[in-house]
C-alpha cells in the first residue's frame, strides 16, 4: 500500500514513489515512464531516469531542502558513487563506495553528497542500477 | 536498372502527351530512382569510422520503441540525459562490434582477466566534461556495461567524438 508520508530525511527515501514526493515528475518524464517496452536499452534510459530522481531527492533532502548541483569546480567538494561488484547469478550489487573530485566516470547524475547516501542508493535501488548497468 | 529508367526518360521526351505507368512499377522505379540520387551510405568497418551517431546507426540500427525515445526534442534536461544514454549506448555498441570482428560484444563481468574502459572525463569551467584518460575494471564498475569499451583508445574516441552526449548525461 502506497504511503502518503513526505519523506523528510533521505534515509526515508527507500522507493521510487518515495522520491516523486520529493522530486516529482513532469509531463514528459511521466510519458518516458509510460513506456511499456521489452527493450533493455529503452528499460535502461528508464532507469537513469528514475535514478536520477532519487539522486536528486536524496541530495536535496540532505541539503536542507534546496536542490543540490555538484560544483565540479570546487576541488574540496567530493562527489560521492556507489563501487558495485559482480557477481554471478545476482547480477551488480553494492560494494563500496568512492568518491571524485573533479574527474568523473558517470557525471552529476548518479552522484550524491555522501557515502553513506550512496550505500544507500545502491542497496535500495539496486534493481534500477542494474537495469541501467547489465546489457 | 538502368536501362530501364533511361527507357522511360526517352519515352517523356517523346510527343506522346502522357504515359501510364502501373502503381507497383512506378514506387519500384521511384525507390530506384531514389536510391540513385540519395544513396545510402556505406557502414563503417572500423570502429575508428564511427564519428557521429548516425553512423553507429548503421552498425546497431535503433529499434521502433528506441526511435519513440530519439524523437523527444524538447528541453527537459533530463530527458534529454536518457536520450543521449540511449545513444551512447548505441555508439558504444556500435564501436565494440566493429571492434569484435563484427559480433556484438558484451563485457564479461565474472572474467576478472577481461579489461573494460571508460572514458574518465574532467570538468573545466566554461566548456563542461571532456576527455582525459580513460580507467579500466575488471569485476566493479560506477557506469556498468553501456558506457564501457574494449580498449582505452576506444573509450577516448568516444569521449572525444561524443563529448556533447556525455555532457548531456553528466550535467544536471
Amino acid at each position: 500500500m502506497k504511503t502518503t508520508t513526505i519523506p523528510t530525511q533521505w534515509q526515508d527515501v527507500k522507493t521510487f514513489d518515495d522520491a516523486c514526493k520529493v522530486v516529482p515528475l513532469n509531463d514528459s518524464q511521466n510519458a518516458l515512464l509510460a513506456l511499456s517496452s521489452d527493450d533493455k536499452d529503452v528499460r535502461a534510459a528508464q532507469a537513469v531516469m528514475k535514478l536520477t530522481i532519487v539522486s536528486r531527492a536524496m541530495n536535496k533532502l540532505d541539503n536542507k531542502g534546496t536542490e543540490w548541483n555538484p560544483d565540479w569546480t570546487n576541488w574540496d567538494e567530493r562527489k560521492y558513487f556507489p563501487w558495485l561488484k559482480f557477481v554471478a547469478g545476482s547480477g551488480f550489487s553494492y560494494y563500496d563506495f568512492v568518491y571524485v573530485n573533479a574527474y568523473s566516470t558517470v557525471g552529476s547524475r548518479l552522484c550524491f553528497r555522501s557515502g553513506d547516501m550512496a550505500r544507500h542508493a545502491a542497496t535500495h535501488f539496486a534493481d534500477l542500477y542494474n537495469d541501467f548497468f547489465t546489457l | 536498372m538502368v536501362q530501364c529508367i533511361c527507357a522511360i526518360h526517352k519515352t517523356t521526351t517523346m510527343k506522346t502527351p502522357t504515359i501510364t505507368i502501373p502503381q507497383a512499377e512506378a514506387e519500384t522505379l521511384y525507390k530506384l530512382l531514389g536510391q540513385q540520387l540519395n544513396p545510402q551510405p556505406e557502414p563503417p568497418t572500423k570502429w575508428e569510422d564511427i564519428l557521429t551517431f548516425e553512423t553507429a546507426c548503421l552498425v546497431v540500427p535503433p529499434t521502433e520503441d528506441q526511435l519513440a525515445l530519439l524523437a523527444y526534442s524538447g528541453t527537459d534536461k533530463h530527458m534529454r540525459a536518457c536520450v543521449a544514454v540511449l545513444k551512447l549506448t548505441i555508439v558504444s555498441a556500435a564501436m565494440n562490434k566493429l571492434a569484435n570482428s563484427g559480433i556484438e560484444w558484451n563485457p564479461d563481468w565474472s572474467n576478472g582477466s577481461e579489461y573494460k574502459y571508460y572514458a574518465y572525463l574532467k570538468f573545466v569551467a566554461g566548456s563542461g566534461f571532456s576527455g582525459y584518460v580513460c580507467v579500466f575494471a575488471y569485476a566493479f564498475t560506477c557506469p556498468g556495461s553501456r558506457l564501457c569499451f574494449r580498449s582505452g583508445d576506444m573509450a577516448r574516441h568516444a569521449a572525444t567524438h561524443f563529448a556533447d552526449l556525455y555532457n548531456d548525461f553528466f550535467n544536471l
